[in-house]
């Protein structure tokens, strides 16, 4: 028993040592700001980047950073809040997904005494920096009315598709909601409805003029669910889709497209990911594609963080760069999948310039 | 031809079995096993610890042992009820549906404004409806318990979503938690873990019902010509482990200031490996508090650490993965040894 319990001590520990090969960080010298960073979760390919992008930035930022990642899990981000506030750093950047936990997070930060960023979801007491999901589904519908209307859809003939993440609380599921909420607005005979009344029990919205849907966070997800949810849509009825994100989206139009509806349907992303500017570029459904520039938001997230450390007070939300791209404009903005042109900084954002961090990436308009 | 006609001999009866070779175990031994088992898991602890003492930054501290016991004092609670399952011969998938259910009936009943106790003696009460609804279906209906509790975890977790609308509810009152206290430098529900860990130590090692878990597993027909309600034992068990997966996720709750219907998703295979990993069989009849809270430990401990040395998340999943593969590999070498030794 004993020589089997060394023996498997000894794999264990060969596993582990091999897995242990990354190390933790270069400890920070005096000089460089100490950034502990928690990501949503690393196993979704978007906000991976935004993780992968705060380890590999920091040396052009002249900061160091730690990475957590909080697994889409409001437990995982208590425990990594724990790791964090025990690594004392300069300031702690916390990126949990997980609407309305953000007073138990706030509550372990503020105690510790370590100033605090929220990204995406509030966290009480933190500052916070992100898009607005609401104005990316008011984009999106504004790109689509025109071209809908030109094609003559209407109220009558249409189904507006909601791809929605309910777990992933109100402010991120604002892109469907405003999506349909503005179309409605601006063609008539679709049911008016308030935000408010748009939430994650909504199924359908008058004679199937509104369809919403749960993503459940990847491509397949929302295919499969998607599947299920076609046949209730007319077959005749033109669709104009939007997700909480492009893999949402995606999976929809997969199923749309699989269902032979791909020529009557009008499909618009956010992210945007490699898959989203592709099709915006070649899928003649794929009409626009709600950019956040969340490889870029490393630089601005890290500028955020200086800024606090520097003593200067952010206002309450510090906007994420974020522009709508079209078949028109997006070789402004993107070569091939590479940002080449982030947009100018939002009236919220402009004291970022102050810490420098940003004209060190040159590749933001206007500075 | 003649077909011969004659006394018909009846075939020699065969002789009876040789006691010696049928294998069996004598409760005593089984505990000697597990003892053992639970001494290797421990050893392993203490080499884990010294690695990632030499390689994670932190790891050695009390702060970080805090963490350590903050981070599975909740899925310890959840292990305690699989590991009397475990015991019993069945196992319970549905705690990971009636971890977030007991969170949210809390945080719906606070909100509400019923008092604390009441509030959690209720969402304790609710998973263990759930323990009773699985084990009449087991023992009444005959479904066996991967299809059961598998079929309860749909129903639990697909209520918790329907009580929240699926979103994560927080408490209206923030101090309203009050296992967030820090009692000597220790957070309130590390306490609550260890008290509960206690009364379920006691109760399996020094009662007659703890007896009673452990004979069913092995012959439930003798067990019941001896006395025992089998029945009745195998749904209490199952009560059990849903009040206490409830109990859990009230816990839980209190920790996020959130009755969130999403958490717990890992809840079930993490307890069931962490109670192999202790030293209990799938078979049942085998294992036991202190092994368990070893398992749990190791798979708390590893996670602490790698997330301390910032291996990557992918790495962290090959790494837990294949501590579960051997040490459950090395607890079936362990049974086979066993039986091989018994002959």
């Amino acid at each position: 028993m004993g020589s089997r319990w060394r023996g498997l001590a000894a794999v264990a520990l060969v596993i582990l040592a091999a897995c242990g090969s990354s190390g933790g960080n270069a400890p920070a010298s005096n000089s460089k700001i100490s950034i502990d960073f928690a990501s949503a979760d690393d196993r979704i390919g978007v906000f991976k980047t935004v993780g992968d992008g705060m380890v590999s930035g920091a040396p052009t930022a002249g900061v160091t950073v730690r990475h957590y990642d909080n697994k889409l899990d409001g437990a995982t981000a208590l425990a990594n809040a724990d790791l964090m506030i025990q690594d004392k750093p300069d300031i702690i950047i916390d990126w949990n997904a997980v609407a309305n936990v953000g007073a138990a997070l706030g509550k372990k930060f503020n105690n510790a005494h370590i100033p605090c960023l929220a990204v995406n979801q509030p966290i009480a007491g933190c500052d916070w920096y992100n898009l607005s999901n609401m104005q990316a589904g008011v984009d999106a519908a504004n790109t689509m009315i025109p071209l809908a209307q030109s094609k003559g859809w209407t109220a009558n003939n249409t189904t507006i598709l909601m791809v929605v993440q309910s777990s992933a609380g109100v402010e991120v599921n604002n892109g469907p909601r405003y999506f349909y909420v503005t179309i409605a607005s601006k063609i008539s005979g679709f049911p008016t409805m308030t935000p408010d009344q748009i939430n994650p029990q909504t199924t359908v919205i008058g004679n199937h003029q509104g369809v919403q849907y749960e993503c459940n966070s990847t491509v397949d997800g929302s295919y499969a669910n998607a599947k299920n949810v076609l046949p209730t849509i007319p077959a005749s009825n033109h669709v104009l889709v939007f997700g909480d994100d492009t893999d949402c989206t995606l999976g929809a139009l997969r199923a749309l497209t699989e269902a032979g509806r791909a020529n009557n349907t009008m499909a618009c992303g956010l992210g945007p990911t490699p898959d989203g500017l592709t099709n915006l570029r070649t899928n003649a459904s794929w009409v626009c594609e709600e950019a956040l520039f969340l490889e870029d938001w490393p630089e601005f997230i890290i500028a955020e963080a200086v800024a606090i450390h520097m003593g200067i007070k952010p206002p309450p939300l510090t906007s994420a760069p974020q522009v709508s791209l079209t078949k028109d404009n997006v070789d402004t903005y993107y070569t091939g999948n590479t940002v080449k042109l982030l947009p100018p900084l939002a009236a919220n954002a402009q004291y970022l310039k102050q810490t420098g961090i940003l004209q060190k990436f040159h590749n933001v308009q206007g500075i | 031809m003649q077909l011969e006609t004659g006394k018909v001999t009846p075939p020699k009866a065969s002789p009876p079995a040789d006691k010696a070779s049928e294998p069996t175990q004598t409760r005593s031994t089984r505990l000697v096993l597990s003892g053992m088992q639970a001494l290797g898991l421990g050893g392993f602890y203490v080499l884990t610890l010294l690695f990632f003492s030499v390689q994670a930054p932190h790891f050695f501290s009390f702060s970080n042992a805090v963490n350590i016991l903050s981070n599975v004092s909740v899925i310890g609670i959840v292990t305690l009820g699989q590991m009397l399952v475990l015991i019993a011969g069945g196992f319970d998938l549905s705690v990971a549906g009636t971890l977030p259910l007991g969170g949210v009936v809390f945080t719906i009943l606070i909100n509400h404004g019923v008092s604390l106790p009441v509030a959690w003696l209720i969402a304790t009460l609710s998973g263990g409806v759930v323990g009773a609804a699985n084990g009449l279906i087991i023992t009444r209906i005959g479904i066996n318990p991967l299809v059961t509790t598998l079929g309860t975890l749909s129903v639990t977790g697909g209520l918790a979503n329907v009580v929240t609308a699926g979103e994560t509810v927080p408490f209206n009152d923030l101090n309203a938690g009050p296992v967030d206290n820090v009692i000597g430098g220790t957070p309130v529900y590390i306490w609550v873990w260890i008290a509960v860990t206690l009364l379920v130590f006691v109760v399996l090692r020094f009662t007659v019902l703890g007896r009673m878990i452990f004979a069913i597993s092995g012959n439930r027909e003798a067990s019941r010509l001896a006395g025992i309600r089998v029945d009745f034992v195998t749904t209490l068990v199952y009560v059990i482990s849903g009040a206490l997966s409830a109990f859990a996720g009230v816990v839980l709750a209190q920790q996020l200031l959130a009755g969130a219907p999403t958490v717990g998703a890992t809840a079930a295979l993490t307890s069931i490996a962490a109670v192999i990993l202790g030293g209990a069989a799938l078979t049942g009849g085998v294992g036991g508090v202190p092994g368990t809270v070893v398992g749990v430990l190791v798979l708390g401990t590893v996670a602490n650490g790698l997330a301390l040395m910032q291996v990557p998340a992918f790495y962290q999943q090959i790494a837990t993965g294949s501590i579960l593969l051997l040490a459950v590999g090395f607890g079936r070498l362990r049974a086979l040894f066993g039986q091989l030794g018994d002959r």
